[in-house]
């Protein structure tokens, strides 16, 4: 009797610890209180906003609560930017932490190399991980990418403990007048992004960020529009894809049975290298998927306006038009529908830029 | 001096244990050689794919053909970006292991080199070449099957 109840006991004292540990495994750890993404502007004020070629501080605090013994365990950040910013070779990010002696002393921390999967992933890099799973966030074009980052030093963190940490992010925002929501990621390497959401958590700007100032128009990532172009760096002899944004808001080309795509490209001097206008399979967009009313046309555009040797297409103007061109959509109607700007005399086209930076 | 029958043993079984392995490597291993990789033939692009995302579907890519041709010489039917413009020459940097394409253009002074992969899928050799012909941030997947002679 009593050899039975010591092994109960045995049993019952086993399945407590095992217990204790799911709790603490689930009672964790990390987490973001708050991000910054404003700049001192010339004129004093804060805003959400920055001159093109500058270098701009995004900061994110917050605490861990710790319910568990980490030795050895790197800090981790990723950052979601715009391609252009190239944030991998240009950023500068460091932080600070109350686990260090010194909690105001800035620490360094440097780019994952994409050989150093993350422990949980399985098998995907962290860009491919986050890109996966949190996608580009609140934005609508996906010429973002994700860049994460590691703390130099190893830490040890013991149950009971609760550091405050702060993050900083400098880094030149591009010559590319733009806006976009920026995301921020915060994960440890004992983790590295497993299913749960204890040990991770993601945060994205409340407000896009303003690149002004620069070059081109400006690319818009934060809100829909009638039209999308991918990939926003391209050449003439990338592939570039047009699309029409059909759900995007109210229009009478979405109900036309055939959607064409209508452009003209010009070369450096502004001169016209090529109009194509006819309705044909050529011009005729195709719709993505049955889930989205996304119509696109994916073209070579150095074949498809015919470019010949030595000439160079620099910016292409088009717009989308039914069969009769009775019906067009343009980037007059997208003012209107997104900024109320009336239309007036003859309406005026989207432009593509052809720039590679 | 007089040997012990065990050392003379054990002297004995290590010569005959090096001979062994000897006759074993000779004769084992010659007969594994790779086989030469056979690229000559006319290729038809089928999938491609932008920075990651197959964009096979979007457009027909399928007119495009490279006709690595037996004597050396390539041609390019149906032009759409690509590592090289006009017809010329073609070899690999190593018929067993061919990890590079090296095309010269006819009139070219200099070669271009492009990263080749050459799995087997389906049954079917395939090539896989990794390119950018227009802006250097956008990265291509081209894969070509070989047209097969009827």
């Amino acid at each position: 009797m009593k050899i039975k109840f010591n092994t109960k006991g045995k049993t019952r004292s086993k399945a407590l610890w095992l217990l204790t540990g799911v709790a603490l495994f689930l009672f964790g750890c990390v987490y973001i209180d708050s991000v910054s993404i404003t700049q001192l502007q010339e004129n004093g004020t804060e805003a959400a906003k920055a001159k093109a070629g500058t270098v701009a501080t995004f900061s994110m605090k917050g605490h861990i609560d710790c319910k568990e013994d980490h030795g050895d365990v790197q800090f981790v950040v990723s950052f979601l930017a715009p391609k252009s910013w190239n944030v991998r070779q240009n950023a500068n990010v460091t932080y600070t932490t109350t686990l260090h002696t010194n909690a105001d002393e800035e620490l360094k921390m440097s780019v994952v190399p994409e050989s150093v999967l993350p422990k949980n992933a399985g098998g995907r890099t962290w860009a491919e991980a986050l890109m996966q799973d949190y996608g580009v966030g609140p934005n609508v074009l996906s010429d973002m990418e994700w860049v994460t980052f590691m703390t130099d030093e190893k830490w040890s963190i013991f149950n009971g403990d609760k550091p405050i940490y702060t993050i900083f992010i400098r880094t030149n925002v591009g010559e590319q007048n733009l806006k976009a929501y920026l995301g921020f990621f915060v994960n440890h390497t004992d983790d590295g992004i497993s299913s749960g959401t204890d040990h991770k958590k993601v945060k994205f700007s409340d407000t896009p960020f303003e690149v002004f100032g620069g070059k081109g128009l400006l690319v818009d990532y934060s809100s829909e529009h009638f039209n999308k172009v991918q990939p926003l760096a391209a050449l003439q002899d990338d592939y570039v894809t047009f699309s029409f944004n059909a759900g995007v808001f109210e229009n009478d080309l979405s109900a036309e049975s055939e959607i064409y795509f209508e452009g003209t490209a010009y070369d450096e001097s502004g001169a016209v290298i090529s109009t194509v206008n006819e309705k044909t399979a050529k011009t005729l967009l195709k719709r993505e998927s049955q889930y989205n009313q996304l119509y696109s046309l994916t073209m070579w555009p150095a074949g498809f306006f015919n470019v010949s040797d030595g000439k160079t297409i620099k910016k292409i103007e088009y717009i989308f038009s039914n069969a009769n061109r009775s019906i067009t959509i343009t980037r007059s109607d997208d003012d209107l529908a997104i900024d109320e700007i009336p239309i007036v005399g003859e309406k005026v086209p989207f432009t593509f830029e052809m720039v590679c930076d | 001096m007089k040997l012990s029958p065990i050392i003379v043993t054990l002297l004995l079984s290590v010569m005959m244990s090096f001979s062994a392995c000897d006759v074993f490597t000779n004769s084992e291993f010659s007969e594994y050689g790779e086989s030469i990789k056979d690229l000559a033939g006319s290729w038809q692009l089928s999938t491609v794919s932008r920075n990651g995302v197959d964009i096979s579907r979007t457009m027909d890519f399928s007119k495009f053909k490279l006709n690595l041709n037996p004597d050396g010489s390539y041609t390019i039917e149906n032009y759409l970006p690509f590592a090289v413009k006009q017809d010329g020459q073609w070899r690999v940097d190593d018929p067993q292991y061919p990890f590079n394409l090296i095309l010269q253009e006819n009139n070219a002074q200099s070669d271009v080199t492009i990263g080749l992969k050459y799995p087997i899928v389906a049954g079917k050799r395939i090539i896989s070449i990794t390119l950018s012909p227009g802006c250097y941030s956008n990265t291509y997947v081209y894969v070509f099957e070989r047209i097969e002679k009827n």
